[in-house]
């Protein structure tokens, strides 16, 4: 076997580059993950192992290039995105975000795969040797070292999220060759972004809403997360700020911190009546005075950013926080008019 | 008192069969995946570095073939050999067949060692690594807490394992709360579950570097074992250095499994079927039935895995085929060899 | 006279620092072709010092020869070509054959990563032809009668090819037939030569064989010297604190409890 070994690498060696020499011509792009790939000058044929990816590509109208999506795609993007992209229910799924099956993905003859940046190498090494340039996304800039970490430590979180996903809508499109509606797509959440930015901005700490975010089984979002970059941005304060990520918390902590407000994800829905009902609840604030809201699909406030959580989110959470501060913002307009922009229906939800 | 069709592989006929079953193992494996290849392609693909053939294949076949298939089908063959030799040793040593190579915590420990990793990286390197030292250091752990006891027989040996394993699956629960149930909790799991895929030549060359030499010793050894398994007392009266020569199958064997399972994660009961197969083939003497217990390992992980990659469109983590597997087979093993262990 | 093949002086035994000593001042001597039976009752410490005598335990006092070096400075592998050892109990959770079993002898003359040779094989063919159960080589072990078992045992120790055979209540858990059996394999083997040192429950089984006999008695001083004077019924009372009879029908010999 070990004589073998040289004749087996000079082969492979060779055959790759005679299958690398272009066919047609080649561009490199810088992935988020700072690695440089080369892709070819088209890319029709698109696997993505990434969930906000999915949706980006969907908003960028390049779902029509999608050969394979992520096992749970339909856990991890809200209902509507079946409706919205039809296609998406007869892809075939070659793997999810940390494992592929390489055979699988190699008989979908992909000319990209997009994956998440905590992809463990061995996997995406496999890709390579296919043949298949990958490209990791990671919706967050930072220190490489926080790139592969579940917990970043970021200096600025605002400025890591938002930076971050601007460059991976912009990475996205760049791959797809969608770049103009990148631009576009960018733009649009950058502006709402600003329009929040100016009216919440400037809030001192003690004057925003306490809020909490949550999720099932007494979990939420601490910081280092976009969960709290958008409470920020909104106008509130993230009351699990102390918590390094995500991570569970006691009935006693929250009670401690007695949010003004609560959130609970469109996809945890039914948290929000378990809350209302719980007498362990009874005593915070935000029941006390029913400020429990569960988010629109679109806001989407997770632990990464999507386009729509800055382009509609921030905005949903402020006029929630400030009611009288963003009158003049018809949120269901602002909603029907972000869909049928980029996901060309629209908007059916609450 | 040997079992069914012996009489072929008794005497000289052992290693042409041996051989011949793995390669014929190597060969339908080669045949078996998602990604469709005409066998006589698969045939002149794998042997292309070697043998003149005109190149009328794609590219990306070859890569499938080349790159993803073959390392794969070695790495099964050597983890799976690996374990079962690994799982032999412990067997004779402890005096027990019902005995796993698992049972001085090597996989608790390992599986710690894989989530620390994974928890603080995503170099796959660092992962096998780590899974591999805290796989050698349950072990240590288990050997030095038992010697705390003067006479140390190996019961007490055993419940170390149990104590130490217990401690590190403990810790290994503490990592798994803290990880993120989105991200990084996942790739745990799935670790843990056992899984071949992504491995390339290079996990390959990292794996036999640990099992050939490790394996070679054993094999050349296995004599000897029939002696240890005799018990302390009796061994040490027939003239062998009984502490040595466990410490030194012992050290060898936990090399074997933990080098396995920093690869393949956490893959059970081949460790256990393998051994109980080769002795209903050839009997229980060790210089027999130990290079049958090899071959079988290592055939038995790389059909289990052409499952694990073939069946669905996804992977099926390899411990879950072991397991709906191994277990009825160790069942049915069980009722035709009860006379092989008293 | 032929060099000792077992020597020991001022041999004493405790458990441990707070346990009573379980014997003291015991010696011996045993040479090729003769046998020296170790008899008394249970607990009184006979397996114990067969152990100080084939090194598995280390002696509070004195020290144990064989042939002629002193016991604790030889590597086991020396020992086992001096000494073989048959145990009172053998378990084993594999099946091996009867074969395998006894070329486990030859362990002290095959390398660490050796295997049995012809000459390992032969050695083994002749010691179980010696036994009488060739017949049985390719049996299962476990299949085998206690008194097969045992015969295989003995085999096995006797593919060690050492002049020194010690064997721990060899008698004890077999059926007249095979009592005479093993007796009559012992008085062969001492015939041949071989130095034979065993202990037993039986004290006639020691008068049969001849010898030198070392009596070990609860509360009473141990009595050695040949086997006729040192079996006799008051003796006997004497270490077992119990009447005892002995009778003799003609070559026949038993001891029996006077209820």
């Amino acid at each position: 076997m070990t004589k073998a070994l040289p004749c087996f690498l000079a082969t492979i060696c060779l055959a790759t580059l005679l299958a690398a020499a272009p066919a047609q011509a080649e561009r490199r792009v810088t992935d988020q993950a700072g690695r440089e790939v080369i892709l070819p000058d088209h890319v029709e044929r698109v696997v993505t192992l990434q969930h906000q990816a999915l949706d980006v590509l969907i908003e960028l109208n390049a779902e029509d290039k999608l050969v394979g999506i992520l096992r749970d795609w339909n856990k991890y993007l809200p209902a509507t995105i079946a409706d919205i992209a039809p296609v998406l229910s007869d892809l075939p799924m070659p793997g999810d975000l940390r494992t592929v099956n390489a055979e699988s993905l190699a008989a979908l003859h992909p000319d990209v795969v997009i994956v998440t940046h905590y992809m463990t190498s061995d996997v995406v090494e496999q890709i390579e040797r296919l043949g298949i340039p990958v490209v990791k996304v990671s919706f967050f800039t930072g220190p490489k070292t926080e790139q592969a970490k579940l917990n970043p430590t970021l200096d600025d979180e605002t400025a890591a999220y938002t930076d971050g996903l601007v460059e991976a809508v912009k990475l996205i499109g760049a791959v797809v060759g969608k770049d103009k509606e990148a631009g576009e797509l960018v733009d649009y959440a950058l502006n709402a972004r600003a329009l929040v930015n100016q009216r919440t901005a400037h809030m001192a700490d003690d004057k925003r809403t306490t809020m909490y975010m949550a999720n099932p089984e007494l979990a939420t979002y601490g910081s280092g997360k976009y969960t709290g970059v958008a409470m920020r941005q909104a106008g509130g304060l993230n009351v699990a700020r102390g918590i390094d990520g995500y991570g569970k918390v006691s009935m006693e902590q929250v009670l401690q911190w007695n949010p003004q407000v609560i959130v609970v994800q469109a996809r945890y829905a039914p948290v929000a009546e378990q809350i209302r009902q719980d007498p362990q609840w009874q005593a915070i604030d935000a029941v006390k005075n029913g400020r429990i809201y569960v988010a629109p699909e679109y806001v989407k406030p997770w632990g990464h950013p999507l386009p729509e959580s800055v382009a509609l989110g921030e905005l949903w959470m402020a006029k929630k926080l400030h009611p009288a501060l963003f009158e003049d913002v018809d949120m269901d307009a602002k909603a029907q008019d972000f869909y049928r922009r980029f996901y060309r229906k629209g908007y059916e939800g609450m | 008192m040997k079992g069914f069709g012996t009489a072929w592989v008794q005497g000289r006929a052992t290693a042409p069969v041996l051989t011949l079953a793995v390669l014929a193992t190597a060969l339908a494996a080669g045949l078996v995946g998602r990604f469709e290849v005409a066998p006589w392609d698969v045939f002149r693909i794998a042997l292309s570095p070697v043998l003149p053939f005109q190149p009328d294949w794609d590219p990306i076949t070859e890569a499938v073939i080349l790159q993803v298939r073959l390392p794969r089908v070695l790495a099964a063959l050597l983890a799976g050999g690996a374990l079962a030799l690994s799982g032999a040793c412990y067997q004779g040593i402890f005096r027990n067949p019902l005995v796993s190579p698992f049972i001085l915590g090597v996989s608790s420990g390992a599986g710690f060692g894989a989530a620390l990793a994974i928890l603080l990286t995503t170099s796959a390197v660092m992962i096998q690594a780590s899974a591999f030292t805290f796989g050698l250091v349950a072990v240590v752990a288990s050997i030095l807490l038992a010697r705390l006891y003067r006479t140390a027989p190996t019961l007490i040996l055993i419940l170390s394992g149990v104590i130490v394993g217990s401690v590190f699956a403990a810790l290994l629960a503490l990592l798994k709360y803290a990880a993120d149930p989105d991200d990084k909790l996942p790739v745990i799991e799935f670790w843990l579950m056992g899984s071949l895929s992504g491995v390339g030549y290079d996990d390959m060359l990292g794996l036999a570097v640990c099992v050939v030499p490790g394996a070679t010793l054993l094999l050349l050894m296995r004599w000897r074992l029939n002696v240890l398994s005799m018990g302390a007392q009796q061994a040490r009266a027939l003239g062998v250095d009984v502490f040595r020569l466990r410490l030194v199958m012992l050290a060898l064997a936990t090399l074997l499994a933990a080098s396995a399972v920093s690869v393949c994660g956490v893959v059970g009961w081949i460790g256990l079927v393998a051994p109980h197969m080769a002795r209903l083939l050839v009997g229980a003497d060790h210089q027999r039935m130990l290079p049958v217990a090899f071959a079988l390992g290592g055939c038995l992980l790389t059909v289990v895995d052409a499952i694990a990659r073939s069946l669905v469109q996804a992977e099926i983590p390899l411990g879950i085929v072991t397991a709906l597997v191994g277990a009825p087979l160790f069942a049915l093993l069980l009722r035709r060899g009860a006379r092989e262990w008293a | 006279m032929t060099a000792a093949l077992l020597a020991a002086e001022g041999l004493a035994f405790r458990y441990g620092a707070d346990r009573p000593l379980l014997f003291e001042a015991i010696g011996l001597t045993v040479r090729g072709g003769q046998v020296l039976s170790i008899l008394g009752p249970n607990g009184v410490g006979k397996t114990t010092l067969l152990q100080c005598l084939t090194g598995a335990h280390r002696p509070t006092a004195g020290a144990v020869h064989c042939g002629g070096a002193v016991l604790g400075s030889l590597p086991v592998r020396e020992v086992a070509r001096r000494m073989a050892v048959v145990h009172q109990m053998h378990e084993s959770s594999f099946a091996y054959s009867v074969e395998a079993v006894v070329l486990l002898g030859r362990a002290a003359r095959i390398g660490l990563f050796g295997r049995p040779g012809a000459g390992d094989r032969a050695a083994a063919a002749a010691a179980m032809q010696r036994v009488g159960i060739a017949h049985l080589a390719q049996r299962p072990l476990i299949e085998l009668s206690g008194g097969e078992r045992q015969l295989a045992l003995i085999a096995r120790a006797l593919a060690q090819e050492a002049p020194l055979l010690v064997l721990d209540e060899p008698t004890s858990h077999l059926d007249l037939a095979n009592q005479g059996r093993v007796l009559k394999l012992l008085r062969g083997l001492m015939a041949d030569g071989q130095g034979i040192v065993m202990t037993s429950h039986f004290p006639e089984h020691a008068l049969m064989l001849g010898g030198d006999a070392l009596l070990l008695g609860r509360g009473a001083a141990p009595v050695a010297g040949p086997v006729a004077a040192v079996v006799t019924e008051a003796n006997l009372a004497a270490a077992y604190q119990a009447p005892v009879a002995l009778l003799r029908a003609g070559a026949a010999i038993a001891c029996a409890p006077r209820l």
